[in-house]
């Protein structure tokens, strides 16, 4: 203010400059842009995940895409992988290929069956291998081979099918015709386990008899191999009743056998043995109409005659027995009818259809995909190689095509976040298993698991870190001198920079191995260390004051560390003496007692003991969120105004009462806002749990086995996986909970922190 | 044994542990910085191959065991060609990563004129370069899936070309200090598989393997990320196809997993013979039959020891028509006396001589 014998003020002095106010309207726009710019970018950012993972809950879409005049009912289609040129047979030595492209009609003979008189066959649309059974006892099969060719210059290309015949084989048991037959073929071009088997019924009623031909085809990673026969079983003497229908999984491996009476006789082969396994009966007192495998060979879709149909697996009921079916799903009804049944060669949908109806349904998750009601009766179908074409013989002699598109028949919330009964599974459960070695593989989707790790990570992360890192800020904040806090603070933001990749690589190959056999004195140290600290103050209160005031406030921590280490070190070295005391395994059968942790956790408490556990993971991953949660909590108790824990200081409090009822009150939010920051941190910590938590998905809140989490599934996972399958948009849809999770903490914490900022407002 | 089979053998001083560091660190590192590796084959690469060598040095994880060669005498030697020059593109696997840039680095030996680029970030990234054009090589360490498969038919009305290049024996191991002689595909089954469709019971304790000493020590459980070929192989061919149980840890790369049985004395884990070290011991494994077979080049090749792979690099190759020159020339020169040594030098096994033939003369057709 002027002074009153001033000179009169010039009025353009209290005037702001023109440039200054042109600058603040600029920062304030452009402060505003970027704040706008920040929040559409995010929620740009998860518009673009969740547009990844979108497709995942369209259902099936499926149109008619043409059809063929064939002027037959026939028993058997088969098709090329895409659909183009479908392959009728009703028996005999004659193949008739009708062209879907060009609707031209092509016939094949095969050679071996000219004058044989077919007296059974079947077709295993895995292998597109037609067997045929003769009137004099003999088997034999061909494949039917669809070989594409192309012109020149590659632009164009068309189908030439041919019929490759195999050896055929006489069969030693029982006699009169032929009439069943299935063939089971394990030859993958790229499994050497090479084992066969053909499944054959001979004759009817009192004579019928039903034995197997074991063949084997053996080669190594290079080279043909040759097919031979290693003997055959008669079965008749193990039947339950009658046979009415043989099965041979197209893995080779089982073999079923539908009795008259609807006993279903399972039989297991080895590599020389044939063994039954099982009987069982499903459909009180019916026979079922239709026995089919599905595709992987451990499950079976039975359909009865009244239209109700089950998925039966192969399962083990307890830990110790053996492999047997049970039922795993009860699908919708069918209408009454015979039965057309497909399974496609990609995934677990199959076509069932009967009278006049026609569906699309997926195993593993129980759904019908599709269904409609069509003006004719179907009696053959079949799903294409790619699953993008259904194939429908029907009884006015019409071959129809169907278009199918339904990418991603795995996916549904249930299968996501409910249980599901997998196949081979001892029950319903969550699980994520989301590749396999081979196409025939059932994936499994279920993100539970994951975001339970997710989960326990975190807590575990944070029950280690924010004691810590609270304590550390308040010490830092209102007991240290200003000297020491200027190396202090620096010290742990630079922590916050270590890269997790190295945090991780210590946890997996320094840390756990070391604290694998030394949980004990860490046990004893988490308890010692504090407990320490709180005795020398107890002894430090009790001291003279003459002798407390040699150390300047704010020193005391010379006193505490090497205390501190002393416990510390303690702790590690009586850690073996009090696993001896208490943690003692004994063994049930010698009595042999040895004093591990290790061995003594399972044995107490039946839960698992990893050396790469949550205990490894909290410990590392504090170290990556300690200096969050500090720095922000520490600034948040220095920011407290001077003025009034000077006042209260004034008044008479001491240092302990400042901070307990002065400064966390007032910096309360601000801690609370280092908390969730903290907790983001621990939420989306990849490499870390990557290398050192195991990647276990489990869901155990056992503090001594591991987990894995979304992030580090993500980071696992995404670089394999195909673009655009379902596996692909499934990890986006992870990252979509994991953005909802984190959004959702991190609104229900700003309003608990806005409410804590109002209570305790200042001034 | 394996262990007086590893002892016997006369170590030489071999300088890179390849596989070991790229492993663990490159893929995790590239993961959190969501960048690709490009390698590009000019004087950086030989510098940072450089710092590999005194990483590997400092860090001493594991010196890489010298096996005794299974080069094939018939490979023929790469006879050099006129006229190859432009530029080639890889983009795929990491696991082929290694191998990929020796191979860069002995053809442009051949043709200084030609410029290679090498990336990998992952199997998966393959496909979609080939489908769009932006690479000639696609490496992959699995089998391409039906899917991606499909795609490429979509755009170009054929199937993509594989190329197999090399041979990986997948080996069960366990810690160089464990007793066990060797396991059968039964047990294996029974260890690391929940569904056990092998039949057996579920084995979780060594004690149950016969180890006396070991009674009431759990079995610790490595292995490969679900997404791998390695995953894959070992899930056909040891657990038929069974689901994994959910306590095997799966590990970012081969070399974490033999790194992570290093470090735990009941561990048992399976990866890649390429990524073999001293800290473990790979195990006989029994097929069918029960006999005990070491994963051994011979056994690989006659099936004996049946948990072997290809190794493949996919090409766009249009039906009757030759591949392109310097596409040809690289896998002419990759299946070569030359290439194999390489695929040798890094732990793999390379291929028979009359199936580099058959490759190279599908591919001149």
């Amino acid at each position: 203010m002027p002074g009153p014998d001033a000179k009169k003020p010039d009025p353009k002095r209290f005037e702001v400059s023109r440039n200054t106010l042109l600058f603040d309207r600029f920062m304030g726009w452009f402060i505003r842009f970027g704040g706008i710019a920040v929040i559409i970018a995010v929620i740009g950012i998860f518009f673009f995940i969740a547009k990844v993972a979108v497709p995942l809950f369209r259902s099936a879409n499926v149109e008619q895409s043409g059809s063929v005049e064939a002027g037959v009912v026939p028993p058997v289609i088969g098709v090329d992988e895409r659909g183009e040129m479908p392959f009728l047979y009703e028996g005999g030595s004659k193949l008739t290929f009708l062209n879907f492209v060009d609707q031209s009609t092509k016939e094949l003979t095969v050679p071996g069956l000219k004058d044989a008189v077919i007296t059974a066959y079947a077709f295993d649309t895995v292998r597109q291998r037609l067997t045929y059974g003769l009137e004099d006892g003999r088997v034999g099969s061909f494949l039917i081979n669809y070989e594409r060719k192309f012109n020149e210059d590659a632009t164009g290309s068309w189908l030439e099918p041919a019929v490759i015949e195999e050896p055929v084989f006489t069969v030693e048991h029982g006699e009169g015709p032929v009439t069943a037959v299935s063939y089971g073929d394990a030859s993958d071009p790229d499994d050497p386990s090479g084992a066969r088997l053909i499944v054959v019924k001979r004759g009817e009623g009192q004579k019928a008899s039903v034995s197997v031909i074991k063949l084997m085809m053996k080669k190594g990673l290079i080279g043909t191999a040759k097919l031979r026969m290693v003997g055959q079983t008669d079965l008749s003497s193990k039947l339950s009743g009658e046979a009415a229908m043989v099965r041979a999984s197209s893995n080779g491996t089982m073999i079923l056998v539908v009795s008259k009476n609807g006993d279903i006789d399972y039989f297991a082969r080895d590599v020389l043995e044939v063994n039954k396994v099982q009987t069982f009966h499903p459909f009180e007192g019916e026979v079922p109409q239709q026995v089919d495998l599905l595709y992987g060979g451990v499950s079976i879709i039975l359909t009865s005659r009244d239209g109700q149909q089950q998925q039966w697996s192969l399962f083990r009921e307890s830990a110790e027995s053996v492999r047997t079916f049970g039922m795993v799903k009860e699908f919708p009804p069918l209408p009454k009818g015979a039965v057309v049944f497909s399974n496609s060669l990609r995934n677990r949908s199959f076509i069932a259809g009967a009278g006049n109806y026609l569906s699309l349904r997926y195993s593993t998750s129980g759904d019908v995909r599709w269904e409609q009601q069509v003006d004719y009766k179907p009696v053959a179908g079949i799903i294409d190689g790619k699953s993008k074409h259904l194939i429908v013989a029907g009884d006015d002699g019409v071959i129809h095509r169907y278009q199918v598109n339904d990418p991603h028949p795995e996916a549904s919330p249930k299968a996501f976040f409910g249980k599901v009964w997998y196949e081979g599974g001892m029950g319903a459960k969550y699980q994520w298993q989301s590749t396999g070695g081979s196409s025939d593989f059932e994936p499994k989707f279920s993100l539970m698991p994951l975001i339970f790790g997710s989960l326990k990570g975190t807590f575990y992360a944070l029950l280690f870190s924010i004691p810590v890192a609270l304590l550390a800020a308040v010490f830092s904040a209102a007991f240290l001198p200003l000297s020491v806090k200027r190396v202090i603070k620096p010290m742990m933001e630079i922590m916050a920079s270590l890269p997790s990749v190295v945090l991780g690589f210590l946890a997996a190959f320094w840390l756990a191995p070391v604290l694998q056999y030394r949980v004990p004195s860490v046990m004893l140290m988490i308890l010692m260390v504090p407990l320490s600290v709180l005795m020398i103050g107890y002894c430090w209160g009790r001291l003279p004051v003459v002798l407390r005031n040699r150390l300047d406030g704010g020193q005391e921590w010379m006193l505490v560390l090497p205390v501190m280490f002393l416990f510390g070190w303690l702790g590690w070295i009586l850690g073996p003496v009090v696993e001896g005391w208490f943690f003692v395994y004994t063994d049930s059968s010698s009595g042999k007692q040895i004093a591990d942790f290790t061995m003594w956790w399972p044995q107490a408490t039946g839960m698992a003991f990893e050396q790469r556990n949550s205990l490894v993971v909290g410990f590392m991953m504090g170290f990556a969120v300690i200096p969050v949660i500090f720095t922000i909590a520490e600034d948040a108790l220095s920011n407290v105004p001077k003025s009034l824990t000077a006042a209260s200081a004034a008044l008479g409090a001491n240092r302990w009462q400042v901070v307990w009822t002065i400064m966390l009150p007032v910096a309360s939010s601000g801690i609370f806002s280092a908390l969730m920051i903290g907790f983001g941190r621990a939420v989306g910590e990849t490499m870390i749990l990557v290398m050192a938590a195991g990647g276990t998905p489990v869901m155990e809140g056992n503090i001594f086995n591991g987990m894995r989490t979304l992030a580090a599934n993500i980071a696992i996972e995404l670089p394999e996986a195909a673009v655009g399958s379902t596996h692909y948009r499934t990890l986006f849809l992870s990252a979509v909970v994991l953005f909802i999770l984190t959004s959702v903490m991190n609104t229900l914490a700003e309003v608990l922190r806005q409410r804590l900022r109002e209570r305790n407002k200042i001034v | 044994m394996a262990g007086s089979d590893q002892s016997d053998i006369n170590v030489t001083q071999q300088t890179l542990s390849g596989p070991s560091l790229f492993g663990a660190i490159a893929p995790a590192d590239q993961k959190s910085a969501c960048e690709c590796s490009i390698i590009q084959l000019h004087q950086p690469t030989t510098i940072m191959k450089q710092t590999i060598h005194i990483a590997a040095a400092a860090l001493i994880i594991s010196p890489a065991f010298a096996v005794e060669s299974h080069l094939d005498a018939d490979l023929k030697s790469y006879v050099k060609v006129s006229g190859v020059s432009g530029n080639l593109n890889s983009i795929g696997s990491d696991t082929l990563n290694n191998l990929n840039t020796f191979w860069a680095e002995g053809f442009k030996k051949n043709y200084p004129n030609v410029n290679i680029q090498i990336e990998g970030k992952g199997s998966s990234t393959a496909p979609p370069a080939l489908i769009q054009g932006l690479s000639q090589l696609g490496p992959m360490s699995r089998e391409m899936k039906e899917k991606e498969i499909d795609e490429f038919e979509k755009k170009f009305g054929y199937k993509p070309t594989c190329v197999q290049v090399a041979i990986d024996a997948l080996a069960v191991y366990a810690h160089k200090d464990n007793p066990i002689k060797g396991l059968t595909f039964k047990q294996i089954d029974s260890i690391f598989s929940s569904t056990r469709k092998r039949g057996g019971d579920d084995i979780a304790d060594w004690g149950q393997l016969g180890l006396e000493d070991w009674k009431g020590r759990k079995i610790s459980l490595f292995g490969r990320n679900s997404a791998s070929g390695t995953y894959g192989t070992f899930q056909k061919e040891a657990l038929l196809k069974g689901d994994y149980k959910s306590s095997v840890k799966e590990q970012p790369g081969s070399s974490a997993v033999i790194q992570g049985v290093g470090a735990d004395l009941y561990a048992l884990g399976y990866s890649g013979i390429g990524y073999r070290t001293s800290a473990v011991r790979a195990i006989a494994v029994g097929g069918e039959d029960g006999v005990l077979h070491e994963p051994s080049y011979e056994n690989a090749l006659s099936g004996d020891y049946p948990m072997a792979r290809f190794l493949n690099i996919y090409v766009n190759k249009k039906p009757g028509q030759p591949l392109d020159k310097l596409t040809l020339e690289f896998l002419k020169f990759v299946l070569s006396k030359e290439g194999q040594q390489i695929v040798e030098k890094d732990g793999y096994y390379p291929i028979p001589a009359e199936l580099a033939k058959e490759v190279i003369s599908a591919l001149e057709k």
